[in-house]
């Protein structure tokens, strides 16, 4: 009986000190690794998501029509891209060491919010740094309002026939671009750390 | 007022370099690249409002956009965290701030 429980100890004593091992080791393996690796959905979603958005842009400079630029007319498309990015967004997150790419996301959320709020004309020049938290944290304000709680200047409950100024399209094209190609930059670099295409 | 897009982006340049500096060889490529955007997108602000093409607040929109476009080019180099990112853009633009606010005729920056 004795012996019995003597054994049990060992045994215990044991598992317990090759447990602390694996625990000690896992910590020290996960930090070998300093970035996530390539995630061909993320770069197949971007890239969408990209020309999606271009699409509308160019749609928005070249519309000589009025009512095609109106927020109300083009609603659809705040909304389809405030889905397509969550989704991009929730993607990336589930991904360990993935923090840069995730944060690239967040400023690509934010141009959307932005874009949406200066389409109905909610922002008023300077910002408030609230105004700035809001957009980050809400994200796209896809009604036809303008709401503070979403980062805009001003509650107005429809703003639906502000017609999106067709100057600032290629301007804004221009911002999209440089956010989603640094993006698709660092998943290429993930790719070629991996020792795919180079 | 027109701006003059090289002296700009070596403002810009100078200003990344000194908040990079630990960092400047890795770096100075796409710090190079992205200095020589920034400027020639707020000749571009500036440009548009002198010709009454765009509101004050439609020139801050297109400011505020930059400014994170810029934080997501940065953030593709490994090593730079979010804080120094955003140091060099203050950093950059307090340079040209005078520069920039007194083409557009309003605080921009």
């Amino acid at each position: 009986m004795l012996y019995h429980i003597w054994f049990q100890v060992l045994v215990m004593s044991v598992l317990v000190r090759n447990l602390s091992a694996i625990f000690v080791f896992v910590p020290l393996a996960s930090c070998i690794s300093t970035i996530s690796s390539y995630d061909e959905t993320t770069d197949a979603s971007a890239t969408q998501l990209q020309k999606d958005i271009d699409t509308f842009l160019v749609k928005m400079s070249s519309s000589p029509s009025l009512r095609d630029r109106y927020f109300s007319t083009n609603q659809s498309f705040y909304q389809k891209a405030a889905v397509d990015l969550d989704s991009l967004a929730i993607r990336t997150q589930s991904i360990p060491r993935n923090d840069l790419t995730v944060e690239q996301v967040g400023i690509i959320k934010q141009h959307l919010a932005e874009m949406a709020l200066g389409h109905k004309g909610c922002l008023k020049a300077p910002w408030k740094e609230e105004q700035r938290e809001a957009i980050r944290t809400k994200g796209v304000d896809a009604s036809l309002g303008c709401r503070i709680e979403y980062g805009a200047s001003l509650e107005v409950a429809d703003r639906g026939q502000s017609a999106f100024n067709p100057v600032l399209a290629p301007e804004i094209k221009r911002q999209f671009d440089e956010a989603f190609g640094a993006l698709l930059k660092l998943e290429l670099e993930k790719k070629k750390l991996a020792g795919g295409e180079s | 007022m027109n701006l003059d897009i090289a002296d700009l982006g070596k403002s810009i340049l100078g200003a990344f370099k000194d908040i990079l500096k630990d960092s400047w060889s890795d770096t100075k490529e796409y710090a190079k690249g992205e200095s020589k955007k920034m400027a020639q997108a707020l000749a571009q602000i500036t440009k548009l409002r002198a010709l009454g093409q765009i509101s004050e607040d439609e020139a801050y929109l297109l400011l505020e956009m930059q400014k994170n476009s810029t934080r997501a080019v940065l953030l593709t180099i490994e090593g730079i965290g979010l804080i120094t990112a955003q140091r060099a853009i203050d950093a950059a633009l307090k340079t040209v701030a005078d520069a920039v606010n007194g083409a557009i005729g309003f605080t921009l920056i």
